[in-house]
């Protein structure tokens, strides 16, 4: 299969201090694949390799199938973690400076962005909030008509409404056939627009697959109860559940398959409610980096 | 990238013209309470030569070009400048041509307002072209490109350093000139000879009315100019590689 991106076997070492470790990710022509992970876990320094910002130490990165250079970014839209913009340049400059560089350059398209974010074409980049130079980032990556967008935290500074805007936009660049790696600590953002989603945690992956199938591999079966959480030791012992977790008067049983046979035990305890809940995307990153076995108490 | 260069050294040499057209004026204020004198005795008619003038204002053109070197001036852009389709080499060369033509029109700007204020002061009919002012031309541009190639090469593995690195070469190359007519022995004489290849001042001897004899390196006039333009093409082509293999 011919995958727009292709990370194999990445490891990128700064010193003895090892961020990326034999990563590799594939993303299909037309995806969206979210990368998400705590802050250090490699992100920023994956997306950096694969724009050829930085040399990995080893490993093979090709888009479109061939090894990144120059002509790569004729077609590749890219907004940084932190806007990189040419402060002295107008907004209206940074659009002409695309204009030149190319050929595949919108005018259009970028006036119907600039007027969307609510952007003035004269004022210098430097004047601009930190929303406003995301949005401008923003307005430059997909004014180019982009086949591949790589985006680190392309939501950053903006506000809700923008917010839901960038999110529409990527969603719609997919829809139009062009393939998305982005990141973002927004997990509802990554949840809403990814199909496909991979968890880096200290440089390496933990978890990849597509955003339904991992939902759909697990339930939640939640309980609250009047008093304190009864004992259940026959039901953390069963091999079906992946996890448990009380907090407070609230047992929360992480189980592979439907859940109704954990409903008919919990029952017998006697609680306020049962409920069986889908899992988010949340959950399934909480529970690949394990964040919520190290820092709650109420985790059995 | 020519017009985003264009953007960043356009400021830079109006300052610079600025501070040479504010000490034009200081000199023609400060002239109304005094006489001009040159190499010590009262300026008379055809006593100034026009080679002097011309090479101050390389010399000038020179410490400019020093302070607007380095590419990597624009660390916190690279992010955005090398995601374009454009080789970053190419990238480099075209900043590098803006930045020649900036040291090329502080020059040009500087011998200009040099010679309004002669006029100002009367001084003009004291000027006369001497034999070497061809010379100092080439000379004037070999010292501005020497001393703006020395900082690229420098500065070629750093980012954001430039203006600190130009400041220390500066310095160094009057501590290098002076030490190299010091009587040293040995390996510190040699040492001392071997950094002065690179310093331009070694070259044009600064502390006397004859340079010729003053120079560190007393090689005629062309291979002077060939080598300090050589040395000055290297370091660019240094800080050229080093920009292309540069990490951020």
């Amino acid at each position: 299969m011919n995958h727009t991106i292709a990370i194999r076997g990445l490891t990128k070492r700064y010193g003895t201090f090892e961020a990326v470790s034999d990563l590799t990710l594939e993303v299909e022509p037309g995806s969206i694949c979210g990368l998400l992970g705590p802050n250090g876990s490699g992100k920023s320094t994956t997306f950096k390799c694969l724009l050829g910002l930085v040399r990995p130490t080893s490993g093979t990165i090709e888009i479109e199938g061939k090894p990144v250079d120059a002509s790569t970014f004729a077609s590749l839209g890219f907004v940084p973690e932190r806007p990189a913009l040419f402060e002295k340049f107008t907004v209206a400059q940074h659009l002409d400076l695309n204009r030149r560089l190319y050929q595949k350059y919108d005018a259009a398209r970028a006036n119907e962005l600039i007027d969307l974010f609510k952007l003035d074409r004269k004022k210098r980049a430097k004047r601009l909030s930190k929303g406003q130079q995301t949005a401008l980032s923003l307005v430059l990556a997909f004014s180019i008509r982009p086949r591949i967008l790589i985006l680190d935290e392309p939501a950053s500074g903006l506000d809700p409404i923008f917010q839901r805007a960038a999110l529409d936009l990527i969603i719609d660049a997919a829809a139009g056939g062009a393939t998305v790696l982005f990141s973002s600590h927004q997990i509802g953002q990554v949840e809403r627009a990814a199909d496909r989603v991979a968890i880096l945690k200290r440089g390496k992956l933990v978890l990849d697959g597509n955003v339904d199938t991992l939902k759909g591999q697990e339930k939640v079966v939640e309980a609250i109860f009047e008093g304190a959480v009864p004992e259940s030791n026959g039901l953390i012992n069963d091999p079906r559940v992946r996890r448990v977790e009380r907090t407070g008067r609230i047992l929360r049983l992480y189980v592979r398959g439907d859940g109704d046979e954990f409903v008919r035990q919990l029952e017998r305890l006697g609680p306020r409610s049962v409920d069986v809940l889908d899992l988010n995307l949340e959950d399934i990153f909480l529970g690949a980096v394990g964040e919520r076995d190290e820092s709650s108490s109420g985790v059995v | 990238m020519i017009q985003l260069e264009y953007l960043r050294v356009r400021w830079r040499v109006v300052i610079y013209l600025a501070i040479v057209l504010a000490a034009v004026v200081l000199a023609q204020i400060s002239a109304g309470h005094s006489h001009v004198d040159v190499n010590g005795q009262e300026a008379h008619a055809g006593n100034i030569p026009l080679a002097a003038v011309i090479f101050g204002s390389g010399f000038v053109a020179a410490a400019f070009g020093a302070f607007l070197a380095s590419l990597n001036a624009l660390d916190d852009t690279l992010p955005s400048l090398w995601t374009k389709p454009v080789p970053r080499e190419r990238m480099a060369i075209s900043i590098i041509a803006v930045d020649l033509l900036a040291i090329l029109t502080v020059w040009a700007g500087t011998f200009g307002l040099v010679l309004v204020a002669f006029a100002g002061l009367g001084l003009m009919s004291h000027l006369f072209v001497d034999p070497m002012a061809s010379g100092a031309v080439w000379l004037g541009l070999a010292t501005a490109f020497m001393c703006y190639g020395n900082v690229q090469a420098l500065t070629a593995w750093h980012q954001g350093k430039g203006g600190m690195i130009a400041g220390i070469a500066f310095g160094s190359y009057f501590v290098l000139v002076i030490l190299g007519g010091a009587p040293l022995q040995g390996l510190l004489h040699n040492l001392v000879m071997t950094l002065n290849i690179f310093n331009p001042l070694a070259y044009l001897g600064i502390s006397s009315h004859n340079d010729e004899a003053q120079a560190l390196f007393k090689f005629n006039d062309d291979l002077k100019i060939a080598i300090m333009f050589t040395i000055g093409i290297v370091g660019c082509a240094i800080g050229v590689f080093g920009w292309k293999r540069m990490e951020i």
